[in-house]
C-alpha cells in the first residue's frame, strides 16, 4: 500500500456536454489537469455541471467535445482503475461486506487466496474487519460509505472519484469521515477527485478547490469561475483565521453573480 | 464492545459511538400459537355454513342450490376413500395418487418449461429497448387471450392427451412470469450496474450477476402468479382426452354425478397450490442462504 505517486494524472481539456443537439450546453470550457496523488475537490451550486464532470471522468457519460484522459490514454468507459464513490453508497444488498469488497478483485481474476487478503487489507484500512460478514442494510450510512471506499479502493485504483460522498450524513460521522479520508489518502496515495456541496469540507480536504459557476438554470453553460490553492499543510484546523478567510474568499465566488 | 476493538485501529468507533451490531431483521411471525388460533374460526365456520345450508337447502346468489351439495362430512368421507380405499364403492377409491402423481407431473414439466423460457427471455426483454420494441406488441396481443381460449385450439394441433394439457400449463405459466421478470428487471437500480461497471464488470456479466438478484423479488412474484395459473389450465386441460389426472378425476364426478368427488378433487388441487407454492418460497430460500434478496418475500 505504498504510495505510488506515478500514475494518476487527470489531463480534462475543453470538455463540454450537452444531452442533445438543440439541448443548450449544460458545462462547457472545462479545463483541469490533475497531479498523481492529488486532491481537488469540484464545489459549486446544484446544477453547475459538477457531477457530470465526474462521471465523464469515469466513463459513465462521454463528453459531447473535448477530451479526457487518464495518464494520457483517452477515457472511453468506466474501469477499476478509476474507482466510483456514490452518495447513496450503490453497495450491493444481497452480498455481505465482504463480499462487496471482494467484487472487483475478483473481476480482475484474483485468486481466492490473494483475495481473502485484499479484503482484509482494506477492511482493515477502513477498520471495519468486525463487520465483514455483515450486510450492507445492517450498517449505519458511515459504516456503508466506508465499504464503499473500501470496494473501490481495493481494485488499487489510480484515480478515486467521490460525488458527494459524505453529504447524506450526519454531521458528527460526516466529520470523522472527512478526517479518515484525509488519513487514508496519506497511505493510498490515489488521485482524488472530489465533488461537494460543503465549502468547508473542500477546504479541509482539498489541495486545490475547484470553484464552478453557472449551469443551465443560469442560462450560461457550467464553467470553472477559480481554482484555489490550499496551502494549509496536513492538520487543518476549521476555527483558524487562515481557513475561515479560504472559506469566505471560496464562498464569495460560489455566490457571486455570473 | 471496547474489548473486541482495541486491537484494531477502528475509526468506526470515533464515527459511531453506538456502532450498531448487526441488526436483527425484523420479525415477521407472531408467536405460533397465536397464528393457529387465528388460523382456525374462519374456516370452521365456513364448513359450519356449508353444512347448514346443505341440511336446509338454502338457495344463495347465483342460484346456489345448496341443497345439491354433499355435505362437508360427504366430502371428508370421499377424501378419506381417496386415500385409503374401502370406504365408497368407486373406481376412485385408494387411487387417487396416480392422479395426483399425473397432474402434478404435468404441472413440473409445463411450469418448468415456462420458467425456462421466460425468465431468461425477461431478463432480455427488460433491459434491451430494442428487443422490447420488437416483441412489445405482439406480446401485447397474445397476452390478453385467455388461456382456456387456447384450449379447443390446443386439442386440434397437438392432439388429445398429455402434450395438449402440458401446453396449457406452460402458456398459462409463462406470460405473467415473463411480464414480471420483464418488468423487474427494467427497474435494477441504475446506480449498481455503474457500479459494477466502475468495478470492472463486463457487460453481459451483469446482467446474470448484477440483474438477476437485484430483481429477484419481482422474479419471484411472477413465479407464484405463473404457478397458480398453471394449476387453474392444469384442470382445463385435463378434462378432456386424459384419464389420469386430477382435472380428469374431476370431470369424471361431473358425469357421473358424483359432487363429493368433484369437490374433493377441489380440495386436493386447493391443498396441491398451496403446497406447491410453499415448496416454491422455500427453494428460494435454500438457493438464495439467507440472503437479503427475500426481504421483500414473505
Amino acid at each position: 500500500m505504498t504510495a505510488s505517486v506515478k500514475t494518476g494524472a487527470i489531463s480534462i481539456r475543453g470538455v463540454g456536454k450537452r444531452y442533445s443537439e438543440d439541448a443548450p450546453w449544460a458545462m462547457r470550457g472545462f479545463d483541469l489537469e490533475a497531479a498523481p496523488g492529488e486532491l481537488v475537490a469540484i464545489v459549486g451550486a446544484s446544477g453547475c455541471g459538477k457531477s457530470t464532470v465526474l462521471r465523464m471522468v469515469s466513463g459513465f457519460e462521454g463528453p459531447t467535445e473535448g477530451e479526457i484522459s487518464l495518464d494520457g490514454a483517452p477515457i472511453k468507459a468506466p474501469g477499476p482503475d478509476r474507482g466510483f464513490v456514490f452518495q447513496d453508497y450503490g453497495l450491493f444488498p444481497w452480498l455481505t461486506v465482504a463480499e462487496n469488497v471482494e467484487f472487483g478483485p475478483k473481476q480482475a481474476g484474483l485468486g481466492r487466496a490473494a483475495r481473502r487478503e485484499r479484503v482484509q487489507e482494506y477492511l482493515e484500512l477502513v477498520g471495519l474487519t468486525r463487520v465483514r460478514a455483515s450486510y450492507p442494510h445492517q450498517l449505519s450510512g458511515g459504516m456503508q460509505q466506508r465499504v464503499a471506499i473500501a470496494r473501490v479502493l481495493a481494485n488499487k485504483p489510480t484515480v478515486m472519484l467521490m460525488d458527494e460522498p459524505f453529504g447524506a450524513l450526519d454531521a458528527l460521522t460526516r466529520e470523522q469521515m472527512q478526517a479518515d479520508l484525509a488519513d487514508i489518502r496519506r497511505r493510498v496515495g490515489t488521485t482524488v477527485l472530489f465533488v461537494t456541496h460543503s465549502i468547508e469540507e473542500a477546504v479541509q480536504l482539498a489541495d486545490r478547490v475547484v470553484i464552478m459557476t453557472g449551469g443551465m438554470s443560469h442560462g450560461v453553460p457550467g464553467h470553472i469561475r477559480r481554482i484555489v490553492d490550499i496551502e494549509l499543510g496536513e492538520e487543518r484546523d476549521p476555527t483558524s483565521t487562515a481557513f475561515t478567510d479560504l472559506e469566505r474568499a471560496i464562498s464569495e465566488e460560489v455566490h457571486a453573480k455570473l | 464492545m471496547t474489548a473486541t476493538l482495541t486491537h484494531e485501529k477502528t475509526a468506526e468507533a470515533a464515527a459511531e459511538p453506538q456502532a450498531p451490531a448487526p441488526r436483527q431483521m425484523p420479525r415477521l411471525r407472531s408467536p405460533r400459537w397465536g397464528r393457529l388460533v387465528l388460523a382456525f374460526p374462519v374456516p370452521l365456520a365456513v364448513l359450519l355454513i356449508w353444512h347448514l345450508g346443505v341440511q336446509f337447502g338454502w338457495t344463495l346468489p347465483f342460484g346456489i342450490r345448496m341443497a345439491q351439495l354433499p355435505t362437508p362430512a360427504d366430502v371428508g368421507v370421499r377424501l378419506a376413500d381417496l386415500f385409503v380405499g374401502g370406504l365408497l364403492p368407486s373406481p376412485f377409491s385408494g387411487e387417487v395418487y396416480q392422479h395426483i402423481w399425473a397432474s402434478l407431473v404435468r404441472v413440473a414439466y409445463g411450469f418448468g418449461l415456462a420458467v425456462a423460457l421466460a425468465v431468461p427471455f425477461g431478463v432480455i426483454l427488460g433491459r434491451s429497448a430494442l428487443v422490447m420494441k420488437l416483441f412489445e406488441p405482439t406480446i401485447n396481443v397474445i397476452r390478453p387471450i385467455p388461456v382456456t381460449a387456447w384450449a379447443p385450439l390446443a386439442l386440434i394441433i397437438i392432439g388429445i392427451g398429455d402434450r395438449s394439457a402440458i401446453f396449457l400449463v406452460f402458456l398459462a405459466a409463462f406470460f405473467p412470469m415473463l411480464i414480471s421478470t420483464a418488468a423487474a428487471v427494467a427497474q435494477v437500480p441504475p446506480r449498481l450496474l455503474e457500479a459494477a461497471a466502475m468495478l470492472g464488470m463486463p457487460r453481459w456479466k451483469r446482467m446474470v450477476a448484477v440483474v438477476v438478484p437485484s430483481s429477484i423479488p419481482g422474479i419471484f412474484s411472477g413465479l407464484r402468479v405463473g404457478l397458480g395459473l398453471a394449476w387453474a389450465l392444469l384442470v382445463v386441460g385435463e378434462m378432456v382426452g386424459i384419464n389420469i389426472g386430477l382435472g380428469a378425476m374431476i370431470f369424471e364426478g361431473r358425469q357421473l354425478n358424483q359432487i363429493d368427488l368433484i369437490m374433493a378433487g377441489m380440495v386436493i388441487i386447493g391443498v396441491l397450490g398451496f403446497l406447491t407454492d410453499r415448496l416454491l418460497t422455500a427453494l428460494l430460500k435454500l438457493l438464495s442462504r439467507g440472503r437479503p434478496v427475500l426481504q421483500e418475500v414473505a
